[in-house]
């Protein structure tokens, strides 16, 4: 059982660091506009830039 | 001219085309056939720019034709002063600049995909990206080789409404409280899933032996776990137990910091003495679930407050201001007392001030919600927010904007929506008797059992009585059950503004309907034509009266100016009458308009009464007449909203009482009111008429709720108890209503009203589930007939009997 007192904390960094993330991200804006990117994939153009 | 054409709806926005007017173009060979000359020139630079993939993406949905614009154009060009610049305009590098423009009229993702794809290709625009969510467009251009005006005229081009917003004014009040709570929440909810894993270990330890090492590992780690919780997301708790402490009252929060702070420090005693069992869990399971409770309500109030900060930035930015003998264009925020102002016809007082011009007439209904235009004579007050219906007047400031009238109706705003429902008060008084009650029986459970068997018990059995008392459920019986409430409105389309509004909807004893735009479609349609003397100058007489209309932003003035201008493009006739010219002429509100040709002859358009000088009723036609003699007259007419009969009989079984107050003749009214089941009307009534009507009502002790829609509504929507107003209605009673039914459907308010009575009654059973919980478990921990394990246990269980319970409205309301 000796291995809980290694593995726990290893667990709990990671938990942490995740959450870490989690702020930053919210933080910069990432959750602002959840809707846009299914319908932004769609509007890639075939065709180059500039038009016909 | 006789091509068939293919399509029969419009080729750009989808909508059926009206066989009178079609408007064709015609490009290689291809004939495509439009429903205004607006779509038609959409479409065109669509084409032209090899954007047609927009069709694709716009896929069978139906546009919103693009509306011919009466707004005035000449007003983008005060985007380009340095004043507006410096304050919406954030300068990122030297050919670098960023800024936030709302748009209105975004309907799908076609949109968004047409107006960043044009916005991308014109030159000196560098990224334009739209956040599907908010309609807010971000834009980074280069200010040397594009100006905002010439921005703003390409969005205003392709058929939308751009106005310019600043994330900064905005995001004040609602916003930070918002983000804190957001943060608060997710660090208890992150806490409280890990904390879970190990408690549940513990748990099971308590029943079936545990190694006490491991025991006490998982005690430290639960310390570590619930610490953040304590001090960081129970923050705004020990703040508001500070609070009540210092002004001499017991609330909620009082109430909620004991007990939690109770567990967590009895729990470290525990854990540093290495015996007995901690409460960890109890103190982030509490915290977590009381603010996702706050949270979702704020989230749902941020959400009407940036409707309503929308609602107020498309108000002008810029005005006239005299210094130094020039006129010299600066935004309201530099507008200083006894500052020399010029206004524009139509456009917005920006502060409160002095009329410096002779006289001049004003709009404040959004201020009085008296619609008739007032007249102000030389150095009388006028009031920001109010709209000058004059040309070139000029007005001294007496003071700066933010000191004004319509300053302070935005403030007004911002704090309802920053105030607590009057249930909510209600539940905490309750809390507050609740507490002192639970700190009594804590205490005599703590003496009793310290004297009678020992302190650890006498601290054991006192911590099962707090935990248990923990009104948890009690805090989100209220809470819950709104946020549910507000969640099912929303989706009904029904935006709620006043948190206070569901208990009136609920309770509410008598609707007044307005009559046109409310329960019918507002679009005014030509029933029949008459005249009265030589047919064969028909075509003379009506452009006479749409030359006459055109000069009125009256409904029926502008519905005659549309159908009457078609039937001339209807005519085969070549010739074109020769119209009188105009000497002088005058709107007289509510009658008609009145005017003068080079041959001194009199020309009156309007009602009855106005035009042939009569004394007969008013019979809802419109009359033509020169020098007193009828020339021709016309009616119009609209008919019933949608579904309006199935709606009014669904309201009859909610709400006792239902009437119609109109300003419209009589037999019009009466005709709809039988078309629809209602059995009260009352027609040719004023706005202020309307407004008595109501207070009358009042005054009799009825709940009194008001639908409208336009702004000679804004009075009564303001008087009644309760304002709706319809989705598409004005801006102005837009501000004054508490509820606005956005998709402008009159089947979604019987929906609301049906939610509102549940989540009412959800409230109530809300709150005596929880007492009835609480007054059955504190005797028994008073007792010492369970453990605080179980407490703790039996505290998530009846958080959760609540919130189940609001979340059951779903099922229950449309079963």
């Amino acid at each position: 059982m000796n291995a809980l007192y290694l593995t726990i904390p290893i667990a709990l960094s990671i938990a942490f660091g995740a959450f870490y993330v989690f702020f930053k991200s919210y933080r910069t804006g990432q959750y602002e506009d959840i809707e846009g990117p299914k319908y932004r994939m769609l509007f890639d153009e075939d065709r180059p830039k500039g038009g016909q | 001219m006789n091509q068939t054409v293919v399509q029969t709806n419009c080729f750009h926005c989808n909508s059926p085309i009206e066989e009178d007017h079609p408007v064709f173009t015609e490009k290689n060979g291809i004939k495509r056939e439009y429903c205004c000359n607006g779509c038609a020139t959409v479409s065109s630079l669509l084409l032209e720019n090899g954007l047609d993939q927009f069709y694709q993406i716009r896929g069978t949905q139906v546009l919103e034709p693009k509306e011919p614009e009466n707004e005035n154009y000449e007003s983008d060009s005060r985007m380009d002063n340095p004043s507006v610049h410096s304050e919406y305009v954030e300068v990122i590098s030297e050919n670098r600049s960023a800024v936030f423009v709302t748009i209105r009229g975004i309907h799908c993702s076609a949109c968004v995909w047409l107006i960043e794809t044009v916005l991308s290709r014109s030159p000196g625009i560098q990224d334009a990206r739209i956040n599907f969510g908010t309609g807010r467009l971000k834009l980074t251009f280069d200010a040397k080789k594009i100006s905002l005006s010439k921005i703003f005229k390409i969005i205003r081009d392709l058929g939308y409404k751009p106005s310019l917003y600043s994330p900064l004014k905005a995001e004040s009040k609602v916003s930070k409280p918002f983000k804190d709570l957001t943060f608060r929440m997710a660090a208890a909810g992150f806490c409280w899933g890990n904390i879970m894993l190990f408690s549940a270990s513990l748990y099971v330890g308590y029943f079936e032996g545990m190694d006490i090492n491991i025991k006490n590992l998982f005690h430290y780690v639960s310390w570590i776990l619930a610490t953040p919780v304590y001090f960081y997301s129970g923050y705004p708790f020990w703040k508001g137990a500070y609070e009540s402490w210092k002004r001499h009252i017991l609330s909620m929060d009082t109430l909620l910091f004991l007990g939690v702070s109770l567990a967590y420090f009895y729990s470290i005693y525990v854990t540093l003495r290495n015996q007995g069992e901690v409460y960890f869990d109890s103190v982030c399971t509490i915290y977590f679930f009381i603010l996702l409770g706050k949270y979702l309500e704020a989230m749902i109030r941020f959400q009407a407050g940036t409707k309503i900060g929308e609602l107020l930035s498309s108000l002008p930015e810029e005005y006239e201001v005299k210094r130094n003998d020039f006129w010299e264009k600066t935004s309201t925020s530099s507008i200083i007392k006894n500052d020399i102002v010029r206004l524009l016809h139509g456009s917005r007082v920006p502060v409160d001030g002095k009329l410096e011009s002779a006289e001049s007439f004003f709009d404040e209904s959004f201020l009085t919600g008296e619609s008739k235009p007032i007249r102000r004579t030389k150095g009388e007050e006028v009031k920001a927010g109010s709209i000058c219906l004059s040309s070139n007047i000029t007005i001294s400031s007496s003071g700066t904007a933010r000191e004004s009238s319509l300053a302070q109706i935005g403030r007004l705003l911002e704090d309802s929506l920053l105030t607590k429902p009057k249930i909510q008060r209600v539940t905490d008084r309750l809390a507050s008797i609740f507490i002192k009650i639970v700190l009594v029986v804590a205490a005599c459970t703590f003496v009793y059992w310290w004297n009678f068997v020992s302190l650890e018990t006498a601290i054991l059995n006192t911590i099962s009585v707090l935990i248990v008392a923990c009104p948890c459920a009690l805090g989100l019986s209220v809470p819950a059950a709104l946020v549910v409430g507000y969640w099912m409105q929303s989706k009904e389309g029904v935006l709620i503004k006043n948190p206070e509004t569901a208990e009136i909807l609920a309770k509410a004893d008598r609707i007044f309907f307005d009559k046109t735009g409310t329960l019918t479609t507002g679009k005014l349609e030509l029933k029949e034509e008459r005249f009265f003397s030589n047919a064969k100058r028909q075509n003379e007489y009506r452009n006479i009266a749409v030359s006459l209309e055109s000069n009125s932003s009256h409904p029926v003035a502008n519905a005659f100016v549309r159908t009457l201008s078609l039937s001339d493009q209807r005519t085969t006739s070549n010739h074109l009458p020769i119209l009188p010219e105009w000497v002088s002429m005058e709107e007289h509100p509510g009658l008609g308009i009145e005017a003068k040709d080079e041959k001194e002859n009199f020309y009156r358009i309007g009602s009855k009464k106005f035009a042939l000088a009569s004394e007969t009723e008013n019979d809802g036609w419109i009359y033509l007449s020169k020098n007193g003699f009828p020339l021709a007259a016309w009616e119009f007419g609209d008919k019933a909203r949608e579904k309006a009969k199935e709606s009014i009989s669904f309201i009859k079984t909610l709400i006792p009482h239902l009437e119609i107050l109109s300003g419209d003749v009589g037999g019009k009214v009466k005709a709809l009111a039988d078309e629809l089941g209602i059995d009260d009307y009352s027609s040719n009534l004023s706005p202020s008429e309307k407004k008595d009507r109501i207070r009358e009502a009042q005054l009799k002790g009825e709940t009194v709720v008001m639908l409208g829609d336009g702004i000679n509504d804004s009075a009564c929507i303001a008087q009644a108890d309760l304002g709706i107003s319809m989705g598409m209605g004005s801006d102005l009673s837009l501000d004054r209503s508490d509820v606005v039914l956005i998709q402008n459907r009159l089947d979604s308010l019987p929906k609301s009203i049906l939610i509102s009575k549940k989540t009412r009654s959800i409230i109530l059973q809300n709150i005596v589930l929880s007492l009835i919980y609480n007054s059955i478990m504190i005797p028994l921990a008073a007792l010492g007939l369970m453990l605080p394990v179980i407490c703790a246990g039996f505290m998530t269980f009846s958080s959760l009997t609540v919130v189940l319970n609001s979340l059951s409205m779903k099922r229950r309301v449309f079963s």
